[in-house]
């Protein structure tokens, strides 16, 4: 047995995926029209290979303008075909309107000769340009990867056809007038290829169609030279037009500038959602900025010219300066202005000291230690007396042990001569000579662990007075055979020991005294070693040292590399962050513990009226009506010191100041930041003005319905007045006669006690029968808002059948109650349930009132229905609907003279406020049935 | 022969056909009550000066209807109508079609009293015109048809010679016959003879 799975039936939009609420048609008719963006294992279904699958991959998939998913940008403007198409024919009509108005009052022969030269020469040629843009732009279109970047380039495309043909009109009309050769193309195109003034233009342009890399034909068209063309042929020339009185040329040219603002609009649209997508972006679209706009400022150069050669000249440089504001404010406007370097804060590099010692230049890092092979005592004090007068001269404390054959008077008088002020530096300890005695032989006996001890207290000691760091440097000579395994491990213990201080070890060694083994060890343990060959210090490589010098090479490469990334990064998500604030649709405005305004984004000028740089050092107080100042000011300071909040950082309702002194609900968020030690406080500003207009709104039409149902109420009671009047005075009559006859028979003094209680009683009984008609019609017609509660169907039923008995009677109608057994209770308004079945009768009793050939009978039905809902019929044996059962609900359709056609859409609107649903069907053989459900009460609708 | 005089109320409420009943007896009227038109019309109408008091609004026929249906079938009974709500043109139209008066619920008590009066004394009216009418008839019908003949034609203003002539009789025998005529007419003179001749003659009234 085949099991038959039914699918779920596709909706409209199911190309959008899981969407939860409708798309726009916007979105419905725009979405993934392309299919070949990223298709593998090629765009198109041919040999991967193919050129056209070669042009894509490598001008579209492989450009450097990337996003994640372009399919997230929309056109400001939400243009579809339907949309633009409707658009534009109405401005076409417009602009058909404005030339027939023009021509009609003789427009073109009124302009004068030297007029229409500068036409001849700036304006006609324009078909040749603009063809260029629009070739472009429809590259752009073929080429994006996304179908709503697609159909904004081909809207694009369109308006600037829309520009030639007008062009080519006007070159007809003004030949009719004028000179043939205007309309002629030969003449025009001849203007285009050899006028120099247009030949910048023409090569910009040539260059421009053959930028493949759909990035950059999008920047290069739509970022450079569309905007700077529009603001030269649109906007400039407009001004000269008008200038020569042209009104016709200035109102079309002035209509073609809302074209190019839509393509700006969806250019900085694009531009803000690429830079978001990637902030790489930023700095590609401006490299493609920087090498397009030269191109495109050159070729308006010549053009401008012709501006100062009309009859009423312009000054070529302040059209040119116009139109470079312009589009600097435009790039500024798409966010792609300078962006602010950031101040990073430089990670230390590694320091280097001067050594003194040529060969080794800069010590690379401090903790080093390093031995000398010396075969003289000139040697041996040259590489010395460099060593110590660098660092002394650094500010570092030096200490020198001496041995035999050197002394310390020796040492100091050689110091002397070299160090200008040494006298200065030993009187105020900065340096030690010590002997080798004293230092490493205290008591004549070499004990490493002392030795070790000593040099760490000296350098503790010495480092806590200040020194830029210390540098020793001892001889060995002193050691003799049977210390040196000891004092090799006291060298080993002081590359831990000197780790990372600020200290340097030099060892010297003489070479007369080491031999080979006593060499190796000491290369060993030291990180490099020097030695004097040919007469100059050379440093001899040891692997300790190369791997050192390699990892210190390494780690600050990596350290560069970091710092570059991390900048980056800085910029980056400052980028983004700067975009996300730069874009936000609410104000937001930090300001600092003084209350002191620090910024403010460019939403605020939108929010409250004042420029983002107005408000800077302002207290937040001017954004706040002088009533919650006050209150404001308390609620800070008390946060300050206590950390209480006053509001719901989260949202709160408040009200802000505009600066023209406008009072408007605002609804903010706040946030605080501590940077630097210095807190920070952010605002989220929302103006929900429209949003409280919409609550009124929605409240006000809730009270207009109700009104309405009072009113169709009202009306309905109108309508049964007969019965109503009818009903009050029977008992009021009753009462009048019995009142009025034992008035008499008093009179006659012929009242009988008991006859006259027998008419007392019946005269209150029917004054409480007349008050009980008339209080269920006050009930039936007051105007309290609804009121549910839990209702037995069948009373309302059997209430309104009473209400209506008299109609009943006087149409002879038979009414039937059909009710199931148990019921459930219904949570609803009595005054509304009762509404909608009175007007269901009344209407039944009325279809009925023409039938003569049969009997009148109107059947009640309640029952309950099989998903635990109340279901209420009301049939009836009347004339029954026509075809279409649904129009009677709609509002106004009535089929009786003097009716409304309220009461069924009212009627429906009340058993749905109630969560049930009325509707009309055939009864058989003749007549109607109207029925409503209504849900049980407890139950979960 | 006439008995005491009866109002007859027809309405579809208990307590007003109740209280009518008690206020109509304060001044010495019976009255007797029917909830529906057709019950009234399959009761026998008795000898006695009556009237009816209707509430416009009743089940199956309507008070006007009702007024229609009752000069159809030539019932003669004053009619007071009582409505409870009031309507120009419904009563318009019954006092155009000889309703004794149109009251609108709640009502003075002196007002309907007073209204019930008239239509009793109208329904007296009546029934003595018609009494007095059956009179004429009877006596009338004694003649025989040549004494018929001669008191048409004297009542007519012609001579007795004029009728002797006509009819090819002496005019002795035309005396004669004259004299018998008014005799069995029981009339005094013969201006009294000429207004009985003229309502008998006179078309079919209107009842009431």
């Amino acid at each position: 047995m085949r099991i038959v799975q039914s699918r779920k039936p596709a909706k409209t939009w199911s190309l959008l995926g899981e969407v939860r609420k409708m798309p726009s048609e916007y979105e419905i008719v725009t979405t993934k029209l392309h299919y070949h963006y990223k298709r593998q294992p090629a765009p198109f279904e041919l040999d991967p290979n193919a050129p056209i699958n070669a042009w894509y991959l490598r001008y579209r998939e492989g450009s450097a303008f990337q996003a994640d998913a372009w399919d997230g940008f929309r056109d400001p403007h939400q243009l579809t075909y339907r949309a633009y198409v409707e658009r534009q024919a109405a401005r076409e009509n417009y602009l058909d309107n404005l030339v027939d108005e023009f021509e009609g009052r003789n427009h073109d022969a009124g302009l004068q000769r030297q007029w229409i030269e500068v036409l001849d020469q700036l304006y006609l040629p324009t078909r040749f340009p603009i063809h260029a843009l629009q070739m472009t732009a429809l590259y752009v279109g073929q080429m994006a990867p996304s179908s709503f970047i697609t159909n904004a380039a081909y809207f694009q495309a369109a308006d600037e056809l829309r520009r030639i043909q007008r062009v080519a009109y006007r070159a007809k009309s003004l030949s009719l007038e004028h000179h043939g050769d205007l309309v002629s193309n030969t003449h025009t195109r001849r203007r285009w290829e050899e006028d120099a003034v247009w030949q910048p233009l023409r090569e910009t342009l040539e260059k421009m169609l053959i930028a493949y890399d759909w990035g950059e034909a999008f920047v290069a068209l739509n970022l450079v030279v569309k905007p700077i063309f529009d603001s030269v042929f649109n906007v400039k020339l407009s001004e000269l037009a008008r200038a020569h009185e042209d009104a016709l040329l200035a109102l079309m040219l002035d209509e073609f500038e809302l074209d190019s603002q839509r393509s700006r609009d969806w250019t900085g649209a694009l531009v803000r959602y690429a830079v978001v997508q990637r902030g790489a972006n930023t700095a590609l679209i401006k490299q493609w900025v920087d090498r397009w706009q030269p191109l495109a400022y050159r070729s308006i150069d010549g053009i401008v010219k012709l501006f100062g050669q009309a009859p009423c000249p312009v000054k070529p440089e302040a059209v040119a300066e116009k139109v470079r504001a312009a589009h600097d404010a435009f790039l500024a406007g798409c966010g792609l202005d300078a962006v602010a370097a950031t101040q990073v804060t430089p990670i230390a590099k590694i320091e280097s000291e001067k050594s003194g010692i040529d060969a080794i230049g800069d010590m690379v890092a401090w903790g080093a230690h390093f031995c000398l092979f010396y075969e003289t005592r000139e040697d041996l004090l040259d590489a010395l007396i460099s060593y110590c007068k660098s660092g002394l001269k650094n500010g570092e404390y030096c200490l020198w042990v001496v041995t035999e054959p050197l002394t310390i008077e020796e040492a100091t008088a050689a110091l002397k001569q070299a160090v200008p002020d040494f006298d200065r530096y030993l009187a105020d300890g900065c340096v030690e000579i010590l002997s080798a005695n004293d230092f490493f032989l205290q008591g004549g006996k070499f004990d490493r662990k002392r030795v070790a001890e000593a040099m760490v207290a000296k350098i503790a000691g010495v480092s806590a007075r200040g020194y830029a760091g210390v540098r020793l440097t001892g001889d060995t000579s002193w050691v003799t055979k049977k210390d040196w395994i000891p004092f090799c491990e006291l060298e080993d213990g002081i590359n831990e020991v000197i780790g990372n201080q600020r200290l340097a070890v030099l060892c010297t060694y003489s070479l007369a005294a080491c031999g080979a083994y006593e060499i190796l060890d000491a290369v060993r343990t030291h990180q490099f070693a020097l030695a004097r060959r040919q007469g100059n210090w050379v440093v001899i490589e040891t692997a300790a040292l190369k791997r050192a010098k390699a990892e210190i090479k390494r780690l600050n490469e990596d350290l560069e590399q970091r710092v570059v990334e991390r900048t980056s990064d800085l910029m980056t998500a400052e980028q983004r962050y700067r975009v996300m604030i730069e874009t936000a649709n609410d104000a937001v405005v930090c300001m600092d513990e003084s209350g002191a305004i620090l910024l403010a984004n460019p939403a605020t000028m939108r929010v409250f009226g004042y420029e983002p740089a107005e408000l800077i050092g302002k207290p937040l107080t001017v954004l706040m009506p002088e009533l919650l100042r006050k209150v404001h000011e308390d609620g800070f300071r008390r946060y300050m010191v206590t950390g209480q909040r006053h509001l719901n950082w989260q949202g709160t309702e408040l009200t802000g100041l505009r600066k023209n002194g406008q009072e408007f609900p605002v609804e903010i968020s706040f946030g605080e930041v501590t940077a630097d030690s210095h807190r920070i406080f952010t605002g989220f500003v929302q103006d929900i003005s429209e949003r409280k207009q919409a609550e009124e709104l929605r409240a006000s039409l809730h009270a207009t319905q109700g009104e309405l149902a009072r009113i169709s109420r009202l009306t309905t009671m109108g309508e049964l007045t007969a019965s109503i009047a009818h009903e009050v005075n029977q008992p009021l009559t009753a009462i009048t006669n019995n009142g009025s006859a034992c008035l008499r028979l008093l009179v006659n003094q012929n009242l009988d006690p008991e006859v006259l209680r027998r008419a007392l009683e019946e005269i209150v009984a029917d004054g409480n029968r007349a008050s009980a008609v008339i209080a269920r019609i006050r009930g039936f017609i007051k105007k309290a808002p609804a009121e549910k509660s839990e209702l037995d169907v069948n009373e309302v039923i059997r209430e309104v059948l009473a209400l209506v008995g008299p109609e009943l009677q006087k149409n002879r109608v038979a009414v039937r109650c059909e009710s199931g057994k148990t019921l459930p209770l219904v949570l609803a308004d009595r005054v509304q349930l009762q509404q909608v079945l009175l007007n269901l009768i009344v209407n039944g009793i009325e279809a009925m009132s023409a039938v003569t050939d049969r009997p009148r009978a109107l059947v009640v039905q309640s029952q309950v229905e099989e998903s635990g809902d109340l279901m209420v019929a009301v049939r009836d044996s009347g004339t029954g609907l026509s075809s279409e059962a649904d129009r009677v609900f709609t509002p106004f359709f009535t089929t009786k003279a003097n009716g409304m056609g309220m009461g069924l859409p009212i009627s429906r609107s009340l058993v749905e406020d109630h969560g049930g649903r009325l509707w009309a069907t055939s009864n058989s053989p003749h007549g109607a049935v109207f029925s409503f459900t209504l849900p049980a009460a407890g139950s979960s609708s | 022969m006439t008995g005491a005089p009866v109002v007859f109320v027809v309405d579809d409420d208990a307590s007003v056909r109740s209280s009518l009943k008690f206020l109509l007896s304060t001044v010495g009227l019976q009255a007797e009550t029917f909830d529906s038109a057709d019950s009234f019309l399959q009761k026998k109408r008795p000898d006695a000066p009556s009237c009816l008091v209707l509430d416009v609004r009743l089940p199956g026929l309507s008070g006007i209807d009702f007024q229609r249906e009752l000069a159809a079938r030539n019932i003669c009974i004053p009619i007071v109508f009582l409505t409870g709500h009031g309507d120009i043109p419904m009563s318009v139209r019954a006092m155009k079609a000889g309703a004794v008066e149109f009251l609108t619920k709640p009502f003075r008590d002196q007002d309907l009293l007073d209204a019930v009066r008239v239509a009793l004394d109208r329904d007296r009216a009546r029934r003595e015109k018609e009494t007095e009418m059956a009179g004429l008839r009877r006596r009338f019908d004694t003649l025989t048809s040549r004494e018929q003949e001669v008191v048409s034609m004297v009542v007519a203003g012609m001579l007795n010679k004029q009728i002797a002539a006509e009819l090819g009789t002496a005019e002795s025998t035309v005396k004669v016959q004259r004299s018998r005529a008014m005799e069995k007419m029981q009339a005094e003179s013969l201006a009294h003879m000429i207004k009985m001749m003229q309502k008998l003659q006179a078309p079919s009234e209107k009842a009431s």
